[in-house]
């Protein structure tokens, strides 16, 4: 049975491109453009991973994590923050709000299946 | 009517305008040395962000060249690779040796690597996206601060405008606000000046 992972950013080629890669380690991606339409999808919808923008509209990348792990059968989900951001304080916002590990943009596609095989349980 | 032009009350009287035009020369030096420290600021602050945006383009136009410098050259290995894997598939089928499927495996193996570099290029466009919106975020920000400073702006006599206490007080309290604004409020999300990957941190 392939694992369901969904993938959160405002950009089309972004959610493209990271959902091209998922599918080559044989998940199951699901999208969203923010925060909010993320969080709408996720209602009683399994996943194994969660990748997520930081700045987006609506909704952004923070508030969706902490939002996410207030919903018991998400609180160990791995979630992953793929953003432009490298700041030491935006990245330990993002550890506060409970992700996994931080992925600064651009990602080469062959390091994320590296970080996900370590993250997401075989 | 007093035979004696300077009589004691002509005197006071012309010690008083003395004194009034001293006053008045005194508001009008103060006046226009803040108008001048406060033209000073708009001026730097203007010059300091048409650098900023200056700075914004150049990364832009650094990353667009890196994206297409890189783009172009996975177009040529993948379209060389197609038209290698069609050859080799040509002699596979006409011959029963194995070369040519080992051949075709390798083509595949770099096309797939080539493969992830397209998708790290293609990357760009989000990057791009933002410094564009960071771009017009803080030109938005430099037209309300040009529209509120045009009260500096010369008359048709080509003279300084004369201005209130006030006007000046609310003139120097806007170049405050806008400075700070456009040095923590426009925050700039993106860094990166080339598409080579991002770091990478697991907490």
């Amino acid at each position: 049975m392939s694992k369901t992972a969904l993938v959160v950013d405002d950009s089309a080629t972004m959610r493209e491109m990271v959902s091209y890669t998922l599918k080559q380690a044989g998940f199951e991606p699901l999208t969203g453009g923010n925060g909010q339409e993320a969080l709408d999808k996720l209602t009683g919808q399994a996943v194994d991973l969660i990748i997520t923008d930081l700045n987006m509209p609506v909704m952004d990348g923070l508030s969706f994590i902490k939002a996410v792990r207030a919903r018991d059968e998400y609180k160990f989900v791995p979630i992953l923050m793929l953003t432009t951001e490298s700041q030491a304080d935006m990245k330990a916002q993002g550890k506060a709000a409970g992700a996994t590990g931080w992925l600064v943009k651009p990602f080469n596609p062959e390091m994320l299946l590296q970080v996900i095989g370590k993250v997401v349980p075989k | 009517m007093s035979d004696n032009p300077v009589s004691p009350s002509h005197e006071a009287a012309d010690a008083a305008q003395v004194e009034a035009i001293a006053k008045y020369l005194e508001s009008s030096r103060d006046m226009i040395e803040r108008l001048q420290a406060l033209r000073e600021g708009v001026h730097d602050t203007l010059n300091e962000q048409f650098q900023i945006v200056a700075m914004d383009l150049e990364q832009l136009r650094g990353l667009l060249g890196d994206a297409a410098s890189k783009l172009s050259t996975t177009f040529r290995v993948i379209t060389t690779g197609t038209s290698e894997m069609q050859t080799a598939l040509d002699e596979a089928m006409t011959s029963h040796e194995t070369d040519p499927l080992i051949r075709i495996r390798e083509i595949t193996s770099n096309m797939t690597s080539t493969t992830g570099s397209t998708i790290q290029s293609l990357q760009f466009e989000d990057m791009a996206s933002q410094l564009l919106a960071h771009v017009n975020r803080r030109l938005s920000a430099l037209q309300q601060f040009s529209k509120e400073m045009s009260i500096l702006n010369a008359g048709s006599n080509h003279l300084p405008p004369f201005l209130t206490q006030e006007e000046l007080d609310a003139a120097f309290a806007s170049l405050a606000r806008h400075r700070d604004l456009l040095q923590n409020d426009v925050r700039k999300a993106v860094q990166q000046q080339s598409l080579d990957s991002g770091d990478i941190e697991l907490f």
